[in-house]
């Protein structure tokens, strides 16, 4: 069991007016939640976007409290609290690496769900899109100050 | 026509009748087409925050929410004061703050802040007009979300291009589309049943009474529904009066300053139904001892309330007085037979131990002037029917504590907040609101001079209340935590007061001042049908500190009725 699986996850189907977001994250700020990742766009539906929010922990335990403060929200049409391991979630990641055997390792080890995307001198950059699982496990293998010359996550989505 | 008249439009649309406004740079547009409606009244404060606190107390006399207007800038940051101070206790406002143009928003403009992103955490929601087309659709809205479900101030900002910007005809929509804002107001029959229930299994219940009764208009079916069951109740400060307090089941309020026996009651007690509450700090004492024997049943309109503070064991979203509607409805088909006799002997005993114990304190102590004097004054000349509008510290606990209020809204004042400079603003929106309503303003002298600049509203508008200092030269709440837990160390707390007489003698306001209980009594007996404003400073007791109290971090069992 991965870390990032603990981490308080929910999902939120809002409006999308002006502010919604600065008023989303102001509640969870207030009880000093930190935010791990975020993620928002639009969906099948005009005027609604879609929200992911992951946090850090929930040491003060105030989730449940802050989730019911949250739907309170004018614009907030709904709002779940997420288990990510059983959920369908997707998260991309670039990395910018430095050997050309590790862009081979990885490629080869994820089966599928990363890319070369681009080869400039020693630079390799690969594009991963997997679950959040797949990608905490991968992390923990890597040397991030040896390898990595860049790693940048776009958050997860959670559907 | 342009922009401002939608706005003013659209507020009579809404039955508003009275704006609390302080014009300014980005504010001229709008009042500038205030002229062509005489029918809105317009009243200018002294300091803004003086209007949006005269704004709440306009709801807590109306149900309908207040209206107050600012500039951009240093104007608005003024109402934010009184906009959180109705956020904490639920009131329904809406707050307009003109805004400098849009296409210099965001670019630090002269008086430009920006007040909506200060706002986000005390407003329900909050709007910034880009297109004057939006406004009737928007204030519907507005007033919309500020009056219903658990009620709250509602923020717009209007940037000055848009009140000055051409618009078509004034169509005022029929209804609102806000698909992500629903409130549920009943409760299913299962939960009545698992309400009932508890009740008839407990032996010693009770019921809190909260400002949510009050703002459910829920008086009459919450008094049937207790004399139904037979229960006794205790209230919050902003409950008081949802229930009359002479009723033989109304034991006063509980809390940090509440009556003995209520936080007794509330401690032993095996089943505690709260209707309207929010188990607030003030009530609870240590929340890990509170009730420790008890189920706890929350009715409450704010889904976020229930599990807050306390697990509770049957949680009840809905509102007050459809829900005790819901209620009666079911219990008019049963038997109610229980009287809780042995129960209420304990109360009634709790009672009888704390008013001799009370007895023998108070006939220690001196002659002089008290504020517990001129508050049982105030009831007795005006056979309880002043409204007193109460400022923040020791004499509003006294008058929690000594002003039985018959009715809801007899007491008003600033509750989660705390908001000292309440009384002066708040008493004149109250007596604009509802002008037949007697209204006395009750404040300390710190208070007072928190927002003494409204003299200058009451003396421009000839608003006739009744102004009561309470001078003890203390900040006197302060002062008692510093006797009772700092050893006496008055760090900034001892004040040094002008000649309040010759101030408010300089807003045309007819002054006294009184130093014993005689003197006090029958300036009372003057000034109570007075119809001008008049001013009375009472010098009282400057030491005295208010009991019951239960200290911080204890519990309601460890309530101190006295000082020893």
């Amino acid at each position: 069991m991965n870390e990032k699986s603990n981490k308080p996850t929910i999902i939120i189907a809002a409006r999308n007016e002006p502010g919604v977001l600065g008023r989303i994250l102001a509640l969870c700020k207030r009880r000093q939640f930190n935010i791990d990742s975020l993620t928002a766009g639009r969906t099948n539906i005009s005027g609604i976007s879609h929200i992911t929010i992951v946090f850090e922990d929930d040491l003060n335990h105030h989730i449940d409290h802050v989730i019911l403060q949250i739907n309170k929200l004018i614009d907030v049409i709904e709002i779940k609290k997420i288990n990510m391991n059983d959920s369908i979630n997707r998260e991309l990641v670039i990395f910018v690496l430095k050997n050309q055997s590790l862009a081979n390792k990885m490629i080869e080890d994820m089966e599928g769900k990363a890319y070369i995307k681009k080869l400039e001198g020693n630079e390799i950059v690969v594009e991963l899109l997997a679950e959040e699982s797949v990608i905490e496990l991968l992390i923990q293998t890597l040397n991030m100050k040896g390898d990595v010359l860049k790693m940048i996550r776009s958050g997860v989505i959670v559907v | 026509m342009v922009g401002a008249d939608f706005v003013i439009k659209s507020l009579i649309a809404e039955g508003v009748d009275t704006i609390f406004g302080y014009p300014g740079g980005a504010s001229i547009p709008f009042h500038d087409r205030l002229i062509d409606y005489p029918q809105m009244k317009h009243l200018m404060p002294r300091n803004e925050q003086g209007a949006s606190l005269a704004a709440d107390a306009y709801f807590r006399m109306t149900g309908r929410p207040g209206v107050c207007l600012s500039t951009s800038g240093p104007g608005a940051t003024n109402l934010i004061t009184g906009i959180a101070n109705a956020y904490m206790d639920s009131v329904g406002m809406i707050v307009l703050t003109c805004q400098v143009p849009t296409t210099v928003i965001g670019s630090d403009a002269f008086q430009e802040i920006d007040i909506t992103g200060m706002t986000l955490p005390i407003v329900k929601h909050s709007y910034v007009v880009t297109d004057a087309k939006d406004i009737p659709r928007i204030i519907k809205e507005a007033f919309y979300i500020a009056s219903t479900g658990r009620k709250g101030p509602v923020h717009i900002d209007l940037p000055k291009d848009v009140l000055s910007a051409v618009v078509g005809d004034f169509i005022y929509p029929n209804s609102v589309n806000i698909p992500g804002y629903r409130i549920k107001k009943e409760v299913s029959k299962d939960e009545l049943g698992d309400l009932i229930n508890l009740i008839k299994e407990s032996s010693n219940p009770i019921v809190i009474a909260g400002h949510g009764l009050v703002l459910s208009e829920a008086s009459n079916e919450f008094k049937a529904f207790i004399e139904k069951t037979n229960l006794p109740v205790v209230s919050t400060l902003l409950g008081l009066g949802a229930l009359e307090q002479k009723h033989s089941q109304s034991l006063g309020m509980l809390g940090m300053h509440g009556l003995s026996h209520a936080n007794f009651a509330v401690h032993y007690a095996d089943l505690i139904i709260s209707m309207g509450s929010r188990f607030d700090d003030r009530i609870t004492g240590k929340l890990s001892e509170f009730s420790s024997n008890a189920k706890i049943v929350h009715l409450d309109i704010d889904p976020a309330e229930i599990n807050k503070n306390l697990k509770i064991d049957l949680p009840l979203v809905g509102d007050c007085k459809q829900v005790l509607n819901q209620l009666l409805n079911v219990l008019k088909e049963e038997d109610f037979n229980f009287k809780y006799e042995a129960w209420w002997k304990k109360i009634e005993n709790w009672e009888k131990e704390s008013k001799e114990k009370t007895q023998k304190f108070l006939s220690k102590s001196s002659n002089a002037l008290t504020a517990k004097d001129v508050i049982h004054a105030i009831y007795e000349e005006t056979d309880g029917e002043a409204v007193i509008v109460s400022d923040v510290g020791q004499h509003q606990m006294w008058i929690a504590q000594h002003y039985p209020c018959q009715k809801p809204n007899k007491i008003l004042t600033s509750g989660g907040l705390g908001t000292m400079g309440y009384s002066l603003p708040a008493a004149i929106g109250a007596k604009v609101a509802d002008p037949k309503a007697d209204i006395w303003a009750v404040m300390g002298d710190g208070g007072f001079q928190m927002n003494i600049q409204e003299l200058g509203m009451i003396m421009e508008y000839d608003i006739p209340i009744k102004i009561i200092v309470l001078n003890n030269s203390f900040l006197g709440m302060v002062r008692q935590w510093q006797e009772l837990f700092h050893d006496k160390n008055y760090a900034s707390t001892e004040m040094i007061n002008p000649n309040f007489t010759k101030i408010v003698d300089a807003y045309n306001i007819e002054t006294h001042k009184v130093e014993t209980n005689e003197a006090m009594i029958a300036m009372i007996k003057q000034i109570k049908n007075y119809d001008k404003a008049v001013f009375v400073e009472c010098l009282i007791e400057k030491e005295e500190s208010v009991f019951p109290m239960v200290p911080p971090g204890k519990s309601l069992a460890e309530t101190m009725i006295t000082q020893d």
